[in-house]
């Protein structure tokens, strides 16, 4: 379970403070997929970076399972796997390296990064840079990086940005199907997606509500 | 450039014609570089026959005569390597400080604006007046490591600062989410992203290390080093010697650019330029 209690967010800008949340609450049960919509700029993704511990509330909290702070307690191994808006690919990093990175970078999880990249249908673009590959390409990846742990926890945001209505589909009930053993927080702006949330809030105005 | 021209090329014809014209172009550029010599040998003959004195410019072949000569003397190989290994030290020392320094200030913002006025006065210093200044407080064998450690230092630490404070956030959020180890993290983030910073660095000043490693061992001609050798051309009017060191020198600036070339590629494999270079096919 995750929940965000009385959290506020303020950037600190050129312009003057910036509040994204304002004193918003939400919960996130376990295993259970949320969908998080709302206009762009309205803090979905900044609700994605608080529960990682990108950021910090300004002030509330944000509590993960049994963790309670304003920053997610750091353990050694992974509890979460998080598909970013930007896709975070490294450049320098073939397709299969990309994926097996988060796994264990070493070759005793190549098979399993292989698999994930032909179950996003890129087991041909195992080898190629992500200045090889196409958006919609470089966003399967990152699709397949962000699913292939184990981690209890999955973010993602915008995972099937920029893919085509059949690829959409298919990545979606592929999403769909790794789901139901984690807790998944998606962010959205396609009313398609929101079929396979098990309940969907919605944050604007600095507040999160329950739709 | 070339993995494309080969594969564009490899689409419109046989491999066999395709290696062959691969061949064609590499002698096609080795017979243009024999021109480029040829052609500057000749201008060089033809003005010191013009000049007609082998005391202001003495004929090329009687340089290259007297190079000949010098590679048969040991002394002659003694001052080499040791002017060769001072500047050398001075060069690794300046990379090693310089990155050292580098990640201490890419952490600490304060440090480098506190090393920025000292590192400036480095960088704008005439290197003549550091050999005199850093004559009267080091050894004679010393100074010309240290200036060559002068010229290496400033350019190896801005640009590895810069290369350190140019990794991108949202890698470094990756590690953080995924919790990488630092040894991944340097690995797979850092040591990429400083890369091209570094081989630039390394580009730039290892060629200025041993020109500036000579101009000290000249101005401080007492150990025995090739600027010595400069020192005692000029001061008997040996032209054609002087004409041979120089030479020499420039054979060895041209050799260590060549040794840090393979050594940079064998330290890092080039993957993001082997991107670059590959044509995207989609």
């Amino acid at each position: 379970m995750i929940r965000l209690e009385q959290v506020t967010l303020t950037f600190h800008t050129k312009g003057g403070p910036l509040t994204v949340l304002d004193h918003a609450s939400a919960l996130f049960p376990r295993g259970k997929t949320t969908a998080l919509i709302g206009p762009s700029g309205s803090g979905k993704t900044s609700c994605l970076q608080l529960i990682a511990g990108l950021l910090t509330p300004t002030s509330g909290n944000v509590c993960r399972e049994t963790v309670s702070s304003g920053n997610v307690a750091h353990e050694t191994a992974p509890t979460l796997s998080y598909l970013f808006q930007d896709l975070a690919l490294l450049p320098w990093l073939t397709a299969l390296q990309n994926v097996n990175l988060v796994l264990s970078d070493r070759e005793e999880t190549w098979d399993i990064a292989k698999e994930w990249l032909a179950r996003v249908d890129l087991a041909d673009a195992a080898d190629r840079y992500p200045s090889e590959l196409s958006g919609g390409m470089k966003q399967r990846v990152a699709l397949a990086r962000a699913l292939s742990t184990e981690a209890e926890l999955l973010l993602l945001d915008e995972p099937f940005r920029g893919l085509d209505d059949t690829l959409h589909e298919r990545m979606r009930s592929l999403v769909a199907s790794v789901r139901k053993e984690k807790t998944t927080i998606l962010v959205s702006h396609d009313q398609n997606d929101l079929t396979i949330a098990d309940h969907i809030l919605r944050v604007e105005g600095g507040a999160i509500f329950e739709v | 450039m070339r993995f494309y021209q080969l594969r564009s090329t490899a689409n419109a014809a046989s491999p066999a014609n395709v290696t062959l014209r691969l061949k064609n172009s590499t002698a096609g550029r080795w017979i243009e570089r024999a021109f480029i010599l040829i052609f500057w040998f000749t201008l060089w003959a033809i003005a010191a026959s013009l000049v007609a004195s082998p005391l202001l410019l003495p004929a090329p072949l009687a340089v290259l005569s007297r190079l000949w000569e010098l590679f048969a003397a040991g002394a002659f190989w003694h001052a080499t390597s040791l002017s060769f290994l001072r500047v050398i030290g001075g060069i690794l020392l300046g990379i090693s400080i310089g990155c050292l320094t580098a990640i201490l200030t890419a952490g600490i913002p304060f440090l480098r604006a506190l090393l920025k006025p000292m590192i400036t006065t480095v960088k704008s210093t005439p290197v003549a007046s550091f050999i005199i200044l850093v004559n009267l407080w080091l050894d004679h064998g010393i100074l010309p490591v240290f200036i060559s450690f002068l010229m290496v230092f400033p350019v190896v630490w801005a640009n590895v600062d810069q290369g350190l404070r140019a990794v991108d956030p949202a890698h470094l959020a990756l590690a953080h989410v995924y919790r990488f180890p630092v040894a991944r993290t340097v690995r797979r983030i850092y040591i990429p992203t400083v890369r091209p910073y570094f081989i630039s660095a390394c580009r730039s000043s290892l060629g200025l290390a041993w020109k500036a490693g000579i101009a000290a061992e000249v101005l401080v001609p007492s150990v025995i080093s090739i600027g010595k050798h400069l020192y005692e051309s000029k001061l008997y009017l040996e032209t054609t010697d002087l004409f041979a060191w120089t030479l020499m020198v420039i054979l060895f600036s041209l050799l260590l650019e060549a040794l840090a070339d393979v050594l940079l590629r064998r330290l890092f494999v080039a993957q993001p330029e082997q991107a670059a270079q590959k044509e995207v096919t989609l």
